[in-house]
């Protein structure tokens, strides 16, 4: 009898726990804007670069709007699986994710995406575009990146290695070597550190690498930095060679080219929450302690209103991916 | 900075209360996720970073390490108990761990996993501390020709997983390195195998898949049974290891160190690989080798040493060079940089206090991890009492919770089921999960170091004999080919001459 009891207890006990769990949004529809813990998702697996920038993020975002901010780790597909969970999500708000425009557009543009880019809306852009930089062995023979460049257009074929195909980087990477007539091969690589690793080495001579993974061996000097795609100015505390490079310098005026990060939203999330996001995040760029944070791993804060963007620089990214990835053969 | 003055100077800071008390944290915490099928150190550490924020940067280090190899010894038990990996470099302690524990033998194993733990842990500390510079040069070493070869050593390593037939674990090995291909190519960028499963797309699963193979499949097979029927001796003396056990681990522990504190060090390596490979040797070393798969505690010594070296071997790469071998020691390095703190060889130089903090944290968290598992063996033998019909449903149900808590995608729970009842089926038919788990595990790493080396090589093969690492991998691994062929033409000549 008391084992019955008992039984019976542990059932009800059990469903009432369950029936619980299972109401988790509906009660706060009605109250202010953010009323409850907002989730960031990150698509890429935690230390990784925008894992590091959207931790950063999340630390000052809870000041300005007053909830928790939670990052949450949703690595997959090179950023498309994140991307995929923000487009199926409730546009109510509380689910964001900070994303490069590489992990919405490419997998809509080779069609293996179960989104499209309408589903998205950019509340701003709070860091500026992730500084990638040529990077070479210090016993390397090319001294300058000028000496890097005719060695390869003499030499067709020289091996550089790069994060995976999904990535800005590798999109930079592509862009420097179809504008500058390099013909290198892509070597591709997993991670960042993998890549370091590589040119350490000497497996392969030179490789386009993100600048948060290199501070270690950089300030080693077990690498040399030959070439940035990114201004000095929107590098953070990495202390690069006098001479080095950065693209314009070298290369002139050219295309608008970008690809920042972004804090997305469901396309469908009404105005007056972006509208608080957007204020938030202005907040926030101007704290000079986020700065001071995002100059460690490598990064400055900068603030670009995501309607501007939407409306003027994501058609040029599209085409401009759109053609890179013709030109690599993923695209017919 | 001498060794001894900096090591002194580690303690000081370990052992001023609040560290202490955070390495403290650290490892319980890591010895509950360890023991906790599914979610993973790497999870843990995640959800507790942001609180490392208003603290020092060694005793964030200190806590977040604790987590790391507190959780290879919390692995074990369930591994041992139940046949489930709490970790993935738990899966191999699997083997003969859970057979001992059906023999009445659960103390024993759990203890010599302990000890075992505490040995390749330390020893590896130690290593570290002399060793941390000159070996991370080793690791740049290995470039895509030198993993390519020495992977080929590891799968034919795996073939000794196996406690049946040859030709099964042959087929396994091919399942497995199918299985793997699923998930987004890294050269072309394509998904292979997703059928648009969003889930899929960076491949199936570790854990789920592990945890329906072996803990699942397990749960099924006991269903077969008569529930009256008790399984488990409960026997609550010999709770430690005897002299007969110690005498014949002593061997496989000390091997268990040298080997796994290295692999460690490879990016990409590490302490999962350690296990499964410590276990191939241990068996194919062995004067017994029948005896693996049904409760040799050679298996579960070997393995379980490996494994916690090579979680002090991951340190090296990353403390020496600031590159980290796996995602956990990204999320570390990740930590340190939020800190301030840019890993690498001028950290010691630079930081020497987080350097030897860590490293004396590592000497306190090993002890405490000792004396925290060691009473618990009690407790957890007599949780083996619970009768089957409530043990079983518990199982299942802190699998189910395990996988779903991984990423909050039930895609994964459905994942582990599929893998439960395929590994139910294999086993009916005597097919063994283990050489599919390593296989599935190397796969992709396999794959892209051939595909990278090619590239990097222009299309010609010399360059995986060119390569001295690689060449020396390679011959290897074919001389054991060639040395067990030999065994078995022999073995078979013998069987037709007696007939």
């Amino acid at each position: 009898m008391k084992k019955r009891i008992f039984k019976g207890f542990l059932c009800i006990s059990i469903f009432f726990a369950m029936v619980c769990t299972s109401f988790n949004h509906s009660w706060s529809a009605e109250k202010k804007y953010p009323s409850r813990n907002i989730d960031v998702l990150i698509s890429f697996p935690p230390g990784g670069p925008i894992d590091l920038q959207t931790r950063i993020l999340a630390k000052y975002l809870e000041k300005e709007v007053g909830v928790q901010v939670i990052p949450v780790n949703k690595p997959g597909g090179g950023g498309s699986l994140g991307a995929g969970i923000l487009a199926s999500s409730r546009p109510d708000g509380y689910t964001l994710s900070l994303m490069a425009q590489s992990s919405i557009i490419m997998p809509v543009l080779l069609k293996e995406a179960d989104f499209s880019i309408e589903d998205f809306r950019a509340i701003g852009q709070v860091v500026a575009p992730p500084p990638v930089v040529f990077v070479v062995h210090p016993d390397s023979p090319w001294k300058t990146f000028q000496e890097f460049v005719d060695h390869a257009r003499k030499n067709p074929g020289v091996k550089c290695g790069h994060p995976p195909v999904t990535t800005t980087a590798f999109l930079k990477m592509s862009y420097i070597n179809k504008y500058a007539n390099l013909k290198l091969v892509g070597v591709p690589f997993k991670t960042d550190p993998e890549i370091n690793v590589a040119i350490m080495g000497k497996h392969i001579p030179i490789a386009m690498s993100g600048v948060a993974a290199l501070r270690g061996p950089l300030e080693a000097g077990k690498l040399r930095v030959l070439f940035s795609f990114n201004p000095a100015t929107e590098i953070g505390d990495l202390k690069l060679a006098p001479n080095t490079p950065d693209f314009e310098s070298f290369f002139g005026k050219k295309p608008r080219f970008d690809l920042a990060t972004y804090l997305w939203a469901h396309s469908k999330t009404p105005d007056e929450i972006i509208e608080i996001l957007k204020r938030a995040l202005e907040k926030v760029e101007k704290n000079p302690e986020f700065d001071n944070d995002l100059k460690k791993v490598g990064y400055r804060a900068r603030y670009v209103d995501g309607d501007i963007f939407m409306k003027e620089e994501l058609p040029e990214s599209v085409k401009f991916i759109k053609e890179i990835l013709t030109e690599i053969g993923l695209m017919k | 900075m001498d060794i001894f003055s900096g090591l002194l100077s580690g303690f000081q800071i370990t052992l001023q209360p609040v560290n202490f008390l955070y390495c403290f944290i650290g490892v319980f915490i890591g010895t509950l996720i360890g023991v906790l099928p599914g979610i993973g150190p790497t999870g843990a550490m995640s959800i507790l970073l942001p609180t490392t924020f208003g603290l020092s940067p060694v005793s964030s280090l200190i806590m977040l390490a604790g987590i790391f190899y507190g959780a290879q010894y919390g692995g074990s038990t369930t591994s041992i108990l139940v046949n489930i990996p709490g970790e993935p470099s738990s899966i191999v302690t699997c083997l003969d761990g859970y057979q001992m524990a059906r023999q009445g033998r659960a103390g024993p194993a759990l203890g010599i996993a302990a000890f075992g733990s505490l040995i390749g842990g330390t020893f590896s500390i130690i290593a570290l501390m002399f060793l941390a510079i000159p070996l991370s040069e080793i690791a740049v070493a290995f470039g895509p020709a030198e993993y390519f070869s020495l992977i080929c050593m590891s799968m034919v390593f795996s073939v000794y997983l196996a406690r049946g037939s040859f030709v099964k674990a042959i087929i396994m090995i091919i399942v497995g390195l199918i299985l793997s291909t699923v998930g987004m190519d890294l050269v072309s960028g394509r998904p292979r195998f997703t059928f648009g499963c969003g889930t899929l797309i960076d491949g199936i699963g570790l854990v789920p898949a592990a945890m329906g193979l072996f803990g699942i499949s397990e749960v099924l097979m006991n269903l077969e049974e008569s529930l009256d029927r008790v399984v488990f001796k409960a026997k609550v003396k010999n709770l430690l290891p005897n002299l007969e056990d110690w005498k014949r681990s002593i061997g496989p522990i000390i091997r268990g160190t040298l080997l796994g504190f290295p692999l460690g060090i490879l990016p990409g390596g590490g302490a999962i690989i350690a296990s499964f490979v410590s276990y191939s040797i241990e068996k194919r070393i062995s004067k017994n080798p029948e005896g693996f798969g049904h409760g040799a505690i050679e298996g579960v010594a070997g393995p379980e040493t490996a494994n916690n070296a090579g979680a002090g071997g991951s340190f090296v790469p990353l403390l020496g060079l600031g590159i980290p071998p796996n995602v956990v020691m990204a999320l570390l390095m990740g930590a340190l940089i939020i800190h301030g703190v840019a890993p690498g060889p001028l950290m010691i130089k630079q930081h020497p206090e987080i350097f030897w903090g860590v490293i004396a944290s590592m000497y306190v968290g090993n002890t405490m991890l000792l004396l925290l598992n060691l009473p618990l063996i009690g407790m957890w033998v007599k949780l083996l009492k619970v009768p089957y019909r409530i043990l079983m449903p518990l199982i299942l149900l802190f699998c189910v919770i395990g996988s779903y808590s991984l990423n909050n995608n039930i895609v994964e729970v459905v994942i582990m089921i599929i893998f439960g009842i395929a590994g139910y089926i294999l086993r009916k038919f005597e097919f063994e999960a283990a050489p599919l788990m390593l296989a599935f595990i190397l796969g992709p790493i396999w794959e892209n170091a051939w595909r990278q080396s090619l590239v990097i090589s222009e299309g010609n093969f010399s360059i995986f004999l060119e390569k001295p690492i690689s060449c020396a991998a390679l011959v290897l691994a074919a001389f054991l080919i060639i040395t067990s062929g030999f065994k078995y033409y022999r073995k078979t000549k013998t069987k037709v001459i007696i007939e």
